[in-house]
């Protein structure tokens, strides 16, 4: 046998290993296209919703805006005797279920294309360590639908306010900090959804499963309790305990104010951070459970 | 991998010897038996085949090597470390297991890209990796596209990204066309001469031909032979020699009554086995069956290999009439 010299890598690899793979799944998700356009049709669809909600949703000659100053009998009896209910923003980000359904098919794809032709393999073996890779793609989408959610809501209000002025209508009005409250919770919880889809993904491997658990989970729960035109019975129980119970972010009003209690006007059964923490408690839990089965299933 | 992960061992980044060795890997697969006291090593600077007919574990030996796939029992280690403790994998080990392994719609540069920043290294080392895998003037369509060849040289370059002392290549050879399998082969050897433990299996032994040093030869979850391609060979030939003679039926019935074992190579060409050269020609002077050659047998690679995996083979078609009779 010859004896030549052991090889030395040549390469010259710098130090910082998480942020190299933050650094990697981020380059994952910004070369596929259609992940992309996802993203920004999720934009488009919430500002999209925002804008007919605005300006076709209600006619200006049957709506009634309750001024601050009204007392809240004043307000209710008002409310009844008008067939829509209040307008309040929350009106303007009607489409954060629809622009939720684009991240979650993104989210999921994330995670499902690695299985679906075997590159998780190559994935785990360039970063053997599997719960870190899980870390970095949650954060990853995280923190793109973070950002679709930011620019979404807060489109779909400025645009649908100025949108609703122009044809003279008006909306119950709200402090800025609710409303920075609600822009800021649209974002956390589309961030928050797009994380849990992901875990789901990874611990069932399939896209199609995967979207079908996110729509049935966030988004079935709220759509129930819209459609019933009020949060009462199982749709109230829903928006307690399933990931739905986040959309309460949009919670714009105490609920005193309304004649008609719905998600679409702004009520829900829980104060909006409890909601919020419902999702977040949903998502733990499926991260846990991804982490578990990345580590112990062969790849 | 809870088989990988019980020894204490830490993160390391420092550079290991280039070796890679595999010792007493036992996997189940429900029923059926994978890996069955899988045992070799793979030292540096050699191409070292892995052949063996499909199903005899070749795949899932290396997913366990790179920590993909657990064992029930044994260990793999990469220079006395476990894949999973390497910091930058990618600069001790450069692996290809499935070429196909890709997202679709991403562009072959976008793929190496990704890899690359995986393990902090850039965009400089992607254009190196591209230049040398001859894919420059592909490298912005998307890797759906690309053929099963062209894939599998994007899979060695994202192997070769890291610059690793040790290459590990499942089935290099797929797809590729009678010129790629040439450079390939040739690829490989000038990886080996720089010092590095190159990896390769097949389940075609004429693929190496050429290209391995070493052997390791298994089926059904274990190792058959582990020897150099020589002694393979060597071991292979034998004492037998070839006879060529015009009268083959009527010299096949002389020695098998003389005790050889005979078989039919050629129109005009007998091999024979366990019958002395001299004993030959004594026994076919004396029936009066004229001949014209007896030569020494050199078998090829792929005679060597038929004979060693003979019993190991899962699925083997029944054998096609007209084939050699023993």
């Amino acid at each position: 046998m010859t004896t030549v010299r052991p090889y030395r890598s040549s390469a010259r690899v710098r130090r910082g290993d998480f942020a190299q793979l933050l650094h990697a799944e981020w380059t994952k998700f910004r070369t596929v296209r259609g992940w992309v356009t996802g993203m920004i049709v999720a934009v488009l669809v919430i500002v999209g919703f925002g804008l007919f909600a605005s300006g076709g949703g209600v006619k200006a000659s049957d709506t009634e805006t309750c001024p601050p100053g009204m007392s809240s009998a004043d307000c209710r009896s008002a409310a009844v005797s008008l067939a829509p209910p209040e307008n309040t923003i929350a009106l303007y980000l009607i489409g954060t279920f629809a622009g939720l359904i684009a991240v979650a098919v993104v989210a999921a794809m994330f995670m499902s294309a690695e299985y679906r032709r075997g590159l998780i393999r190559t994935t785990l073996a360039s970063s053997p360590v599997r719960g870190r890779v899980l870390t970095a793609k949650a954060i990853v989408i995280g923190a793109v639908a973070f950002a679709v959610g930011l620019a979404a809501a807060a489109g779909a209000l400025i645009f649908a306010t100025d949108l609703a002025h122009h044809r003279g209508l008006s909306v119950l009005a709200v402090q800025w900090p609710t409303e920075l409250r609600i822009i800021a919770g649209t974002a956390a919880l589309i961030a928050v959804a797009a994380v849990f889809t992901l875990a789901i993904a990874a611990i069932v491997r399939r896209s199609g499963v995967t979207v079908t658990i996110a729509i049935v989970t966030i988004v079935l729960p709220y759509f129930l309790s819209i459609s019933n035109g009020g949060a009462t019975g199982v749709a109230d129980f829903l928006l307690r305990v399933t990931p739905a119970a986040a959309f309460a972010v949009q919670q714009p009003t105490p609920q005193y104010y309304l004649a008609v209690t719905s998600p679409a006007t702004g009520f829900f059964p829980l104060a909006p951070w409890a909601g919020f923490a419902v999702l977040c408690g949903w998502t733990v839990l499926a991260l846990v459970l991804a982490a578990y089965l990345l580590r112990r299933r062969d790849a | 991998m809870s088989g990988l992960t019980g020894g204490n061992w830490s993160r390391t980044s420092g550079s290991l010897e280039a070796t890679i060795e595999v010792d007493g890997l036992r996997k189940r697969f429900g029923p059926t038996v994978a890996l069955d006291g899988m045992t070799f090593s793979v030292p540096p600077a050699q191409v070292t085949g892995f052949v063996g007919p499909n199903g005899a574990g070749k795949s899932t030996t290396m997913r366990v090597i790179l920590g993909l796939d657990a064992a029930d029992n044994g260990t793999a280690v990469i220079g006395g470390q476990p894949y999973w403790s390497l910091r930058h994998p990618l600069t001790h080990v450069g692996s290809l297991l499935d070429a196909s392994a890709l997202q679709p719609s991403r562009t072959a540069r976008n793929h190496l890209l990704w890899l690359a920043h995986s393990q902090g290294l850039g965009s400089r080392r992607v254009a190196e990796v591209v230049e040398q895998m001859g894919l420059k003037s592909a490298i912005r369509r998307p890797a759906g596209g690309f053929s099963l060849g062209m894939r599998q040289r994007l899979g060695v370059a994202a192997a070769l990204l890291g610059d690793p002392p040790i290459l590990m290549l499942d089935e290099p050879f797929n797809g590729m066309d009678p010129v790629g399998i040439v450079w390939m082969r040739g690829f490989l050897r000038a990886l080996a001469a720089e010092g590095r433990a190159v990896f390769v299996s097949s389940h075609l032994m004429s693929e190496l031909q050429d290209a391995a040093d070493h052997l390791v030869v298994v089926g059904r979850g274990k190792v058959i032979a582990d020897t150099s391609v020589k002694d393979l060979i060597a071991a292979a030939s034998g004492d037998r020699f070839e006879l060529r003679t015009a009268e083959r039926a009527e010299a096949m019935k002389v020695l098998a009554e003389a005790g050889a074992e005979v078989t039919a190579t050629a129109q005009d060409v007998v091999l024979v086995k366990s019958l002395s050269a001299e004993r030959t020609v004594a026994a076919l002077t004396a029936k009066h069956v004229t001949f014209a050659e007896v030569s020494a047998h050199r078998a090829t690679l792929e005679e060597a290999y038929m004979e060693l995996t003979r019993d190991a083979v899962e699925y083997r078609a029944a054998p096609a009439a007209g084939g050699a009779a023993r």
